[in-house]
């Protein structure tokens, strides 16, 4: 029987007080069940990513059923998403499930180059599910008669940008490719139709979209309702995405163009705080008296390659090697994932070296005080 | 019938192998966990960790599958649950215990493949300890 889920928001969302409820029920339950011996196999601990605030702690009893457009029709499936939680959520669920009976390997994003084309090599994927920015990287150096083995590929996790669709075609001329919406606390809510433009989706059965406060052009933060079959709504839960609804064949759908705030970007797996460049900015103040930093993606030889630029104003005296150490000490000290820094990004040839840039003053956008990056 | 396999990854100064198991050989491991527990599962190997989550829950525990990149944020959830059993390797019971486990673990099962391994004091003395030498194990 399908149960549902409680999410626990303990700091960013405290006014959540239902979703903080059911949460603690479910506990419960599971504390419950684990004393009187009962089968416990039916619970799914996880937590986020934490890009709302800190990793927000999950609970589902029996989630769900995933969609069956997420576990894809290959009979060999590779999955790249860094979630590891979701990766166990996602080879349950093929287990659970009769069909398709698939062989499924994670590769993790951050392997050396040599192993993901050995193990892309041996294991001929037929079906790929990942970020697209993930998948572009990581399968930059894979043979091109494997990667035209590929028949179907699932996107999630990340906003497809145009350039990103487009590689990916090139790189993957055989495939199907479907983008989906999905977030670890609530799971599945959309998927892209060919008529839908890019990031727009199509709500699965029991899921609708709302926009908090839309502008004149009709944006504004995404909600989203969720039945479920335990009976409980999930009613308007800001789920941090910007967007604005759309509509076509008679159905509604979600366009979305962004995360909620500028104070972090997340790209391939690496996380942009601003909150981080702010700390090392402070670190460095003998450099750095006022800063802004701007990210752009390019594509380099198929694969996507970001770069940040930093745009700093000091009071000491500029001299020829300046802009190179502050980069390198900016690079050495701002940490991207919880355990590499910047540098090692670079190394792994993820961010291209940051580039510093001394300006006489730092233009800050009086309409949002706190928008600190701009993604080109 | 073909059924659906976990494919785990292992490399080596010759390169990598693809080892494939079904569930049934996976739960068929002999792990000394007590039935319904709550187990955080912190391995280096990420595949290991995947692999050891599904062996708990077949055999009637419920695990939380943490992220050995991530272990501040894998411990606080695992606080979070309630978890009552440390499984992992050695590298990340060592980064757990350095970020404090959850005050509601009281036992630790390591699975390695260091056979001179033996827990610091400061741990046996806390906690039911209980190391598994596998060949092999990455």
């Amino acid at each position: 029987m399908v149960d549902w889920f409680g999410v626990c928001y303990y700091h960013a969302m405290q006014y959540k007080e239902d979703l903080r409820r059911l949460f603690t029920a479910r506990i419960r339950r599971l504390r419950e069940e684990i004393a009187a011996k009962e089968t416990t196999t039916e619970f799914r601990l996880m937590h986020t990513s934490g890009t709302t605030n800190e990793p927000l702690p999950v609970v589902y009893t029996k989630r769900p059923d995933w969609n069956p457009v997420f576990l894809g029709e290959g009979e060999r499936v590779v999955m790249l998403f860094g979630s590891k939680p979701l990766r166990l959520d996602f080879v349950q669920a093929y287990f659970d499930t009769d069909t398709p009976n698939a062989d499924v390997l994670f590769l993790d994003p951050g392997m050396e180059t040599a192993v993901i084309v050995e193990a892309f090599n041996s294991f001929k994927p037929t079906t790929l599910v990942s970020p697209p920015t993930t998948l572009l990287r990581m399968t930059k150096n894979c043979s091109k008669e494997v990667l035209e083995q590929v028949s179907y590929i699932v996107l999630a996790g990340e906003l497809l940008s145009e350039e990103t669709a487009a590689a990916l075609d090139v790189r993957f001329p055989r495939a199907s490719v479907l983008n989906t919406y999905a977030a670890t606390e609530v799971g599945e809510m959309g998927v892209s139709c060919p008529k839908c433009a890019r990031n727009e989706f199509h709500p699965f059965s029991g899921v609708t979209f709302d926009i908090n406060n839309p502008d004149e052009a009709g944006v504004g933060d995404v909600l989203v309702s969720k039945d479920n079959p335990g009976g409980i709504t999930l009613e308007q839960y800001n789920i941090g995405d910007v967007g604005a609804l759309g509509e076509h064949d008679g159905e509604q759908t979600i366009r979305l163009l962004g995360r909620r705030g500028y104070d972090y970007i997340k790209l391939a797996g690496a996380l942009l705080v601003r909150e981080e460049f702010d700390r090392v900015a402070r670190e460095l103040e003998r450099y750095i008296l006022d800063y802004k930093a701007e990210v752009a993606t390019s594509e380099v030889s198929g694969a996507p390659v970001h770069s940040i630029t930093l745009f700093v104003t000091t009071a000491m005296s500029v001299t020829e090697n300046f802009e190179k150490t502050v980069a390198e000490e900016f690079s050495k000290r701002i940490f991207v994932t919880p355990n590499s820094t910047l540098k090692d990004a670079i190394r792994k040839g993820v961010f291209s070296p940051l580039t510093v840039t001394v300006v006489d003053r730092i233009e800050h956008t009086t309409i949002k005080p706190q928008r600190l990056y701009v993604v080109k | 019938m073909k059924q659906t396999r976990l494919i785990t990854l292992d490399t080596s100064a010759d390169g990598i192998s693809l080892k494939a198991k079904t569930l049934d050989e996976i739960v068929a491991q002999r792990l000394p966990i007590r039935e319904h527990a709550i187990v955080l599962v912190l391995f280096a190997h990420s595949q290991r960790g995947i692999e050891q989550s599904l062996w708990v829950y077949g055999n009637k525990g419920v695990p939380l599958l943490g992220d050995a990149n991530n272990v501040d944020a894998t411990v606080k959830t695992a606080a979070a649950f309630g978890t009552d059993t440390f499984l992992g390797d050695i590298a990340s019971l060592t980064a757990a215990a350095s970020n404090g486990l959850p005050s509601s673990v009281t036992r630790l099962v390591i699975v390695d493949s260091d056979v001179e391994f033996v827990f610091p004091k400061e741990l046996s003395t806390h906690y039911e300890c209980t190391y598994v030498a596998q060949r092999g194990s990455e």
